[in-house]
């Protein structure tokens, strides 16, 4: 039992961060961005460059990477998705999957395909309570908790975080209420960008690094943001918490290859029987502007 | 004193004009009741000040300074506040959270604004710290006005502030938008409840087809013989 709760923290952690930037950007800007693994997969690249190539620190690198990922999301958003802002929904969708692949390929084009790793010192599991516990795991779930503790406690306490909520709720009521809604994504791509690497960072300990890293986690990011509920930071964290646990207790009676299906159908399921996911509201609510 | 005055205003959908060749005028500490049957193009006309809709034609200015067109977050914090007559509050935030967020044009002057706005609608103070999604609706109407008054604007745009309330409510609330006129915060309030708007109002216009049937003050308007018609926009 407590290596399962351990393995769904550390499947969680990877998935929470950008499914937490995943949800407030379709809350707000109105579209599935499945862009979120090639985003993911240039954070573990950005990460192993830091790491790998220049020396620093993993702690270091993770803060690189997601500083970087912040960054490209900014730019595609400038580049790809502001232009079509007045299109529907399923055009910006279409591009974020275009987005993807121009995103995996030049991956691909400056690192080549091969299968990479961070370099950082081989140490053994800790058994605690039967249950062995990977450092690298534990890392994830700390850095994954921390990160998340601050971005909640900032989307609630801090002015801009409440702005941010409010804009996801209704950014048309939010323009009325002297919001600057342009400024605010801004503020959402930075931080969107940002959980994205963190969870791609985190994901490179347990996958291999290369261009495709994102896509066997893309569907278990959209399952948690959505079962979740659309808009809501802290549904995303429980989506993520619970899509973990309900594909490391199907792993256990299958194998690990058919994680990204488990995801899938998870996903049918919240949207067949509650599309408005634990905490959010109905779907059809999600663009406002 | 703030004046909103707009001129030869012209506005629609798709290039189609629904309102042409509104003019009005509303200062200070005035309120200023916008009545017609539906269809009219009251709330077309709101949206159109309030920047939430781009006007075909004229123009509008605040205090001398023509805003015509201009975005809704930069006129909200110029002091125009709109309040929609539905999705008028952010229902996945706590009440407080809504106060605060309307606050948003003046955040220093939060805490003092709070508390007027509960001193206005003292029914708020203990849903505080509640969903405002779980409001009722008189309570959802009133936080409404309150987040839009936590901004401190010098004119309202109200959009049927009443629909759906109890004639109680319906008078509460119409008498604490009436008392916002001592705080010198102008208001243009769209009501379907024409005789109560009336009995508050200062002055009124009545919209039928697309343009100013009839405007007056409002004793001139209550004094009319068939107020319905009048309403209507059926009246000569």
């Amino acid at each position: 039992m407590i290596q399962l709760i351990f393995d769904t923290l550390a499947t969680a952690a990877l998935v929470a961060p950008a499914a937490v930037g995943f949800t407030l950007i379709f809350a707000l800007l109105g579209f599935a961005n499945f862009a979120v693994g090639a985003v993911m997969a240039a954070g573990a690249f950005a990460a192993w460059t830091a790491n790998a190539l220049l020396g620093w620190p993993i702690s270091a690198a993770t803060a690189a990477a997601m500083l970087a990922t912040a960054a490209l999301v900014l730019v595609c958003d400038r580049a790809v998705f502001r232009p079509l802002r007045e299109a529907p929904g399923w055009a910006l969708l279409v591009s974020s999957v275009a987005l993807s692949f121009v995103i995996e390929n030049l991956l691909r084009l400056i690192f080549r395909a091969d299968v990479r790793g961070y370099d950082v010192p081989l140490s053994r599991p800790l058994i605690w309570l039967d249950a062995r516990i990977a450092p690298d795991a534990a890392w994830s779930i700390l850095a994954a908790v921390v990160t998340l503790a601050v971005v909640l406690a900032g989307l609630r306490l801090l002015p801009w975080g409440r702005a941010l909520r409010a804009a996801a709720d209704d950014a048309s009521l939010a323009a009325l209420r002297g919001i600057p809604i342009g400024r605010l994504r801004v503020f959402a791509n930075l931080l969107a960008g940002a959980l994205a690497g963190l969870s791609g960072t985190l994901a490179g300990f347990s996958l291999a690094i290369e261009p495709g890293l994102g896509w066997s986690l893309t569907v278990s990011v959209i399952a948690a943001a959505i079962l979740g509920g659309i808009g809501s930071a802290p549904g995303a964290v429980l989506g993520a918490v619970l899509i973990a646990f309900v594909e490391e207790v199907a792993v256990k009676f299958t194998t690990p290859a058919y994680r990204p299906g488990i995801g899938f159908i998870a996903l049918a399921l919240v949207l067949l029987l509650r599309p408005q996911g634990l905490l959010g509201k109905p779907l059809a609510a999600g663009r406002d502007q | 004193m703030s004046e909103l005055t707009i001129n030869a205003l012209a506005a629609g959908y798709g290039g189609r004009a629904i309102i042409a060749d509104v003019s009005l005028r509303v200062s200070a500490g005035e309120l200023v009741a916008l009545l017609g049957p539906n269809g009219a193009g009251k709330s077309t006309l709101l949206a159109a000040i309030a920047g939430t809709m781009k006007p075909l034609a004229g123009s509008v200015h605040l205090n001398g300074r023509e805003v015509t067109g201009m975005d809704p977050a930069r006129l909200a914090r110029a002091g125009v506040a709109l309040v929609p007559q539905r999705r008028n509050v952010f229902r996945t935030l706590s009440v407080a959270e809504n106060l605060a967020i309307g606050a948003w044009p003046a955040p220093r002057l939060a805490g003092a604004r709070r508390d007027g706005v509960l001193a206005l609608f003292p029914a708020l103070r203990p849903a505080l710290p509640r969903t405002a999604g779980l409001l009722s609706g008189g309570q959802r109407q009133m936080l409404a006005l309150g987040m839009a008054l936590m901004a401190g604007p010098s004119l309202l745009l109200l959009d049927e502030p009443t629909a759906g309330l109890s004639p109680v409510l319906v008078e509460e609330t119409l008498l604490a938008i009436a008392r916002l006129r001592e705080a010198g915060i102008g208001a243009l309030l769209v009501e379907q409840n024409a005789r109560e708007a009336l009995r508050h109002a200062d002055r009124a216009l009545v919209l039928a087809g697309g343009g100013v049937a009839r405007r007056g003050t409002a004793a001139e308007l209550l004094a009319e013989p068939d107020l319905g018609a009048l309403f209507l926009g059926t009246a000569a």
